[in-house]
């Protein structure tokens, strides 16, 4: 991922992830790669995020409790319906992850992720 | 005794005698007188009586000898064994005097012909003739015998035959004369006492057969229930571990890309933090691999294209060369590419850790059989595996490496089975191994 291939200058990068170990990291690595970053721990704090925030990308976990990011995607695009999004999960194939794979995303990543 | 010395009374009493027979020949009451002095009286008709019924008698008792004969003969006939005697000559040779029909229907000699050779005993099976000449023995010693033993027909065919034997000893010349006998045909029963007995030895080992595939499958069963409980557990487990081996990941890349100019010792450390945890996510994936096998997308795949995306996905040391031979034609195998080429990565990986001083990797492709399966080998020359190895190492959670959990060949050769194809090796320790994988080849040419 780099910033120059993005529509501005220092795209704002949506993190969604309720691990907060991975949201720390990935938010550092992707700073020091030039992104500017929000992130959110659950799907509610996401859309709240993303309603004062703009942004231009969203880095979502599948998995997560109360709304899973399949549902935050859904309701991330009710907004703005052409948000890109890469999905992240830990389980290679299962039934979200084909869900999610059916709207769309730019990619399914499966954790670890090989931040290159 | 002198007629000079008759007295009278004497010749008047054999006067009275003459004149008795006189008047009884005269009568017919006799009918012939022989002698002068002493007359012997002849009664014909009591001779011609006598005569008459002596003939009579003689007649009826041959009627009843040939009713005798006629209905022995028929019965005789009737029976389907055969009924003999021989006579036994003094310089010991057997003479087949007389036999009943079923002898040759039983062996298709007619008597004479059975005579004409060299006696009974050349129709006994050659594998029975010992027990054909203790039968023998006993019989001229005096014993009844009764024997069983197979003969050759005429036509070559074998029967068995029950003889039932009895010999007439004559005391005055102190040996056998004669043999009277009875032989029954006794082939069907044999063959189905045989059978039977055939039957009996193949059901034992199907029986045995059979209750070691069951222990065979309960074992097996056993072994799967026990995978299936561990490949849960650890499935959970990994799952659990990704998140923080993801963290642990992340982390060495930061450190990696922010710290300015680390120091060599640090850098290491750095390396070794993202080698271990490269290598735990290998362990986590591979556990949860081998518990949710994915069915193959089978298509057309060059086998090339399978063998340069293997190798593109390994890294075999510097000290390892590797080559690859493949035959120029080959037609497509009939796969799921990510599948078999993620076997081959992990024997590709095999072949290089059992190489750790260097040596040859060769990777070749063929096409034994056309347009039915290509083979593809993937040999080293590292330290090979030992004989007692080679039945265990497909065999999940069997490993003789010192990290690892053993799962890369089994699921390889799950993956592999799935695909239509098997997996083989050879192996020779010192001198290195080879992984055989046969595909299936595309039916669509």
């Amino acid at each position: 991922m780099s910033p120059a291939r993005s529509r501005q200058a220092r795209p704002l990068i949506l993190i969604v992830d309720d691990d907060h170990g991975m949201v720390r990291t990935l938010r550092d690595i992707l700073i020091a790669k030039g992104f500017k970053i929000r992130v959110a721990y659950s799907g509610r704090e996401a859309l709240e995020e993303a309603r004062r925030h703009p942004c231009d990308f969203a880095l979502i976990d599948i998995r997560m409790p109360h709304m899973n990011g399949v549902q935050l995607y859904q309701a991330l695009r009710a907004v703005r319906c052409d948000l890109p999004a890469v999905f992240m999960t830990a389980y290679a194939s299962e039934d979200l992850a084909d869900e999610a794979a059916r709207l769309g995303p730019l990619a399914i990543l499966i954790k670890p992720i090989d931040v290159d | 005794m002198g007629i000079e010395t008759e007295s009278y009374a004497q010749l008047k009493q054999r006067l009275a005698r003459a004149e008795a027979t006189l008047n009884a020949l005269r009568r017919g009451e006799v009918d012939l007188v022989i002698g002068a002095t002493e007359p012997l009286v002849v009664r014909f008709k009591t001779l011609v009586d006598e005569k008459e019924r002596l003939f009579q008698e003689l007649k009826r008792q041959e009627q009843a000898l040939r009713e005798s004969e006629a209905r022995y003969r028929v019965i005789s006939e009737l029976i389907s064994d055969y009924a003999y005697s021989f006579r036994i000559e003094a310089d010991g040779e057997w003479t087949l005097e007389w036999v009943t029909g079923a002898f040759e229907r039983i062996t298709g000699y007619a008597p004479e012909e059975a005579n004409g050779r060299r006696g009974w005993i050349d129709l006994v099976h050659p594998d029975h003739a010992p027990l054909a000449l203790e039968h023998v023995e006993r019989l001229l010693s005096g014993q009844d015998d009764v024997s069983e033993y197979q003969i050759v027909r005429k036509d070559g065919e074998s029967r068995w035959l029950r003889d039932h034997a009895h010999p007439m000893w004559d005391e005055a010349q102190g040996r056998v004369l004669r043999i009277y006998g009875a032989a029954e045909d006794i082939t069907a029963r044999v063959q189905a006492e045989t059978a039977l007995r055939e039957y009996a030895e193949r059901l034992e080992d199907m029986v045995e057969a059979r209750t070691g595939e069951l222990l065979e499958a309960q074992e097996q069963l056993l072994r799967e229930e026990r995978l299936a409980l561990l490949g849960q557990l650890a499935g959970a487990v990994a799952h659990e571990l990704r998140h923080p081996l993801g963290v642990i990941t992340n982390v060495a890349y930061y450190l990696k890309m922010k710290l300015p100019s680390p120091d060599e010792a640090f850098s290491e450390h750095l390396e070794i933090m993202e080698a271990e945890a490269k290598a735990a996510t290998k362990i986590v994936s591979d556990l949860l691999e081998f518990g949710r096998m994915v069915q193959p997308e089978r298509a057309q795949v060059g086998v090339s294209d399978l063998i340069d995306s293997a190798l593109e996905g390994s890294t075999p040391g510097e000290n390892i060369r590797v080559s690859t031979r493949t035959e120029s034609d080959l037609s497509p195998a009939f796969v799921d590419s990510q599948q078999i080429a993620q076997v081959l990565r992990n024997l590709i990986r095999n072949a290089c850790e059992s190489m750790p001083e260097g040596g040859d990797l060769t990777i070749s492709a063929d096409e034994p059989m056309p347009q039915e399966t290509i083979r593809i080998q993937v040999s080293d020359t590292g330290t090979g595996i030992p004989p007692e190895n080679l039945q265990k190492i497909f065999k999940p959670l069997f490993t003789t490496k010192p990290r690892g959990i053993g799962l890369g060949l089994a699921i390889s050769q799950k993956l592999v089975e799935a695909n239509g194809g098997r997996i083989e090796v050879q192996s020779e320790e010192g001198k290195g191994s080879t992984f055989v994988v046969w595909l299936p080849v595309s039916i669509e040419t």
